[in-house]
């Protein structure tokens, strides 16, 4: 269960300019719940991602991973609870290592690091199993080092380093979206593959509708800072992107009618 | 601790001097000037110091003395006359001649008398000893460098060919050079010379005069050279050139001629007293020292393996050592703790060197490395730990502590030299490099501290070479240059092992991955702001291990040997990348930085063995790294596109 209450956030520009990226937000997501989230460039939807994980802390609100206050853990200690596969294909793995190396790193994700040299014959064998199933023909890669993988490969990777230790949440920031359509899709299905396997609970910020709607089973929509609806189950079902855009048109304008009501506000 | 005692006394008479009230006017205050503590000038102090307590200026009663010494950092000096002239002091005295000449430029009211200056007409005091400025007055030591040439092919009359190193930027380099080549002309020998720019080129210095047929030296005054003497016996004495030193001060020559400095501070002392009686400084003639002294070292006659004809023995104003069995009883206690040098003519002993110390460099390059590609770090820090290093384990090693234990507490200072770098940048933001600068300049005085001056000789005390000599057996004849090189060969192997072992464990994997990928790693729960500081604590473990194996290779410490160290590494670590040609292993990456170190020091030679002016030789250090670094980027910049990242 993760929980998510009042959580708020303002910006100050270089200029000095302030700019509110979460006006408190609420949240609440049931174990093993995989829900997306949509919205316009600058709607929060990656703030809201990042104050999770912990890149900076919040001004206000409360952040709970299972049943504990992760709010003011810096981002290295809340990662013990977390796996994380970023938008840019490069920011997840380390290119001048190796394939087996970045798994091992990953494996170790939370717990203390020894003198040890981990990278065993039976991890080479497990990590090799592993790369199998990903049916991205990364199996004999192992040893090659990252920086000589496709986009579409490293996130591959990156993904199954996330969830190679269960996390308690996974936070996926549009991480197809730097990708060509053929490997975004093999990373979809990948995705649904590993989170269905381990009834992960999951947050995915998409900026495709269709994505939004096809995966998961419960999805946010937000808007300045704010969420602007929430759907599951039988009102998500049945709905596709038209539908969805015409409901977030209408949302919109009715929230910036009365927010622009108040005079001096 | 005294100095901080001394000055703390002082600061009750700086305010009274500072409130300048009528009645104290009266009393002179002195302002004594020394520029580093080598022992000539701490002679002529002691000289100095004892003419007024014999003439009955007792200090802190009869008169006060604000007691300077700029711990041989030049532009000090300057800082100390102006404190001079706001603290009010009525005479200055100043010992050695950049002390003077900073006196002669700051201060043109009040008295200024000098001593231990070789030559006060070439920095401008004067131009005779009675023409002069009129605020000035002293006692010059002009030394024998001549008649040191002269008596030097009278007792070495097989050694046809002399030679001398000497320091450019010494003022008084080409007039004592000039005073040794009249010798050499009267005597009928030749003589050579070769410029030495640092106390770090004074051992291929010698090895560049073997070269050029010289097989005897007669070393000129220099203060750099003076400071780190104990270097030029070491390399003479392995070289199998006999040493005659041109100044009594310097300890480990067989034969010194020269003045005593001593003498010649009582001299200046006295004239200190005709000034502070009311005598005008500008009708007193300069006094110029003329008693020689001629000091014979039998026990480092017997070091280097010669015998110095009785005639000059009989000669010598003092014998130290001797043949009688009761005289070698007093030095007992330490041969028993000494085997002689071992000597090899070994024809590639000048290569040998530069190899070995190469390898003493690879701890160095694998720091750089370590620092600035591993952690993605700009570390400065080397330019000082790499001092601390050699400071700490020369200091230690003279107090009598274990060669192999004073190195190891050589590492601890070094990792918390690189640890205090790492929490400046990661705990108060500061930016790399200038957080390295910070502790970069913090060593300095640190190192000055922890050496109590500004040279630490290593001459005679066991190093790690007499440890060598200990384990291998009797049987085999190695020289120390020998015994050292595959000591170091040893080590540096050793620790490449380890460093590829640790680089592959789990936390060494973590390590590399901080500078790799930030983002990253933090996001596998890895404290980035940690693992900086433990990675430059390392890395500064490891330059200062070299530090200290430097300093037990050239025999001292000296608180300049580390500018230029972080060049020097990252050269190696550039020269290693270029002889990998693409990117391969953690293994042969390592290797390929260490042959970098040892390559780099072999060019270094090269320049110095092909008679390179060394004046040039940073110049062609940095022309070289240059290459090192652009070649690659024009032999790829076809492929640029994809490898840019």
């Amino acid at each position: 269960m993760i929980e998510i209450i009042g959580l708020e956030k303002t910006f100050v520009q270089p200029g000095g300019e302030r700019v509110i990226a979460l006006r408190g937000v609420d949240l609440l997501i049931k174990s093993g719940e995989f829900v997306t989230v949509i919205g316009m460039n600058g709607s929060g939807k990656s703030t809201l991602l990042n104050a999770v994980a912990g890149t900076f802390l919040p001004d206000a609100g409360t952040i709970r991973i299972g049943n504990i206050d992760v709010t003011r853990q810096p981002e290295f200690q809340r990662a013990a609870l977390i796996g994380r596969v970023f938008q840019d294909p490069f920011k997840g793995t380390c290119p001048s290592m190796s394939v087996a190396e970045n798994l091992r790193m990953a494996e170790l994700r939370g717990v203390r690091r020894g003198l040890r040299v981990g990278l065993s014959h039976s991890s080479l064998e497990r990590y090799h199993a592993l790369l199998s199933g990903l049916k991205m023909r990364l199996e004999g890669r192992l040893q090659a080092s990252m920086g000589t993988l496709s986009g579409g490969q490293r996130q591959a990777v990156t993904l199954l380093m996330a969830t190679l230790r269960r996390p308690q949440l996974l936070l996926l920031d549009e991480h197809t979206a730097a990708l060509d359509p053929r490997a975004a899709d093999q990373i979809i299905n990948i995705t649904n593959q590993v989170v269905r396997e381990h009834a992960l609970t999951t947050l995915m910020v998409t900026h495709s509708m269709e994505q939004a709607l096809e995966q998961g089973d419960r999805t946010i929509m937000m808007h300045r800072g704010e969420v602007l609806a929430d759907l599951s189950g039988t009102e998500r079902e049945g709905l596709n992107a038209g539908d969805l855009l015409q409901r977030f048109t209408e949302l919109r304008y009715t929230i910036e009618f009365a927010v622009a009501k108040p005079p001096g506000g | 601790m005294r100095r901080l005692r001394q000055a703390v006394r002082f600061v009750p008479l700086a305010l009274i001097a500072a409130c300048g009230t009528k009645k104290d006017s009266a009393r002179s205050i002195i302002g004594y000037a020394q520029v580093s503590s080598v022992a000539a000038l701490d002679e002529a102090r002691d000289g100095f110091f004892k003419a007024l307590a014999d003439s009955g200026y007792v200090r802190d009663s009869s008169i006060t003395v604000l007691e300077r010494n700029a711990q041989g950092d030049i532009p000090t000096l300057s800082l100390i006359m102006s404190d001079f002239i706001q603290q009010g002091v009525t005479q200055v005295a100043t010992v050695s001649s950049v002390a003077t000449q900073a006196a002669l430029k700051a201060i043109t009211d009040r008295p200024i008398i000098f001593g231990a200056v070789a030559n006060p007409y070439i920095i401008g005091a004067g131009t005779s000893p009675t023409n002069h400025r009129p605020n000035v007055t002293g006692a010059e030591i002009p030394l024998p460098v001549d008649s040191a040439v002269m008596l030097a092919h009278e007792a070495f009359p097989e050694v046809k060919e002399w030679g001398t190193l000497f320091d450019p930027a010494d003022p008084f380099a080409e007039f004592y050079l000039e005073k040794a080549k009249a010798g050499a002309a009267a005597a009928g020998v030749r003589f050579v010379t070769v410029a030495c720019t640092g106390p770090g080129d004074i051992a291929s210095g010698i090895q560049a005069l073997k070269a050029q047929g010289a097989n005897g030296v007669v070393q000129i005054p220099s203060v750099m050279i003076g400071g780190a003497f104990s270097a030029v016996v070491k390399s003479t004495r392995q070289a199998d050139m006999p040493l005659v030193a041109t100044s009594t001060s310097f300890g480990g020559a067989p034969i010194a001629l020269g003045l005593s400095f001593y003498a010649n501070g009582y001299s200046m002392g006295l004239l200190m007293i005709r000034v502070l009686r009311g005598e005008n400084p500008a009708t007193i003639p300069f006094q110029a020292e003329r008693r020689r002294r001629l000091v014979i070292d039998l026990n480092a006659a017997r070091e280097y393996g010669v015998t110095i004809p009785a005639t000059i023995v009989s000669r010598a104003d003092s014998v130290i050592g001797g043949t009688g069995a009761s005289v070698t009883s007093t030095v007992g206690a330490r041969i028993t703790n000494q085997q002689p040098v071992r000597r090899g003519n070994n024809p590639f002993g000048f290569w040998l060197v530069a190899v070995t110390q190469g390898l003493a460099y690879a701890a160095l390059a694998w720091g750089v490395y370590l620092a600035s590609r591993t952690l993605h770090f700009a570390d400065i820090t080397p330019d000082g730990s790499f001092t601390l290093g050699a400071a700490v384990a020369a200091s230690l090693i003279v107090g009598g502590t274990d060669p192999l234990l004073a190195t190891f507490v050589a590492v601890l200072a070094g990792m918390v030299a690189g640890y205090v770098t790492g929490v400046l940048h990661t705990r108060l933001g500061i930016k790399d490099l200038l957080a390295g600068i910070l502790v970069m300049t913090a060593l300095y005085s640190v190192n000055l501290h922890v050496m109590g001056k500004s040279n630490v000789s290593l001459l005679d005390v066991g190093t790690l070479v007499r440890d060598v000599h200990r384990i291998i057996p009797a049987s085999v004849t190695w020289s120390d240059d020998l015994s050292l090189g595959v000591l170091f060969f040893a080590i540096t192997i050793v620790l490449g092992l380890i460093l590829a072992w640790y680089l592959r464990t789990d936390f060494g994997m973590a390590m590399r991955a901080v500078g790799d990928n930030p983002a990253m790693i933090t996001a596998q729960g890895v404290d980035r702001r940690r693992m900086i500081e433990l990675g430059l604590a390392l890395a500064n473990g490891l330059v200062a291990f070299s530090g200290a194996l430097i300093a037990q290779q050239q025999g001292f410490a000296d608180v300049g040997m580390g500018v230029g160290t972080l060049v020097a590494g990252m050269a190696a670590v550039i020269m290693g990348e270029t002889l990998l040609f693409k990117r391969r292993g953690l293994g042969m990456t390592i290797t390929m930085v260490a042959a970098g170190a040892i390559l780099f020091r072999g060019m270094v030679s090269l320049a110095l063995r092909l008679g390179l002016n060394p004046i040039d030789l940073k110049l062609i250090t940095a022309v070289f790294v240059l290459a090192a670094l652009a070649l690659p980027k024009l032999r790829y910049s076809r492929a640029s596109g994809s490898a840019s990242r």
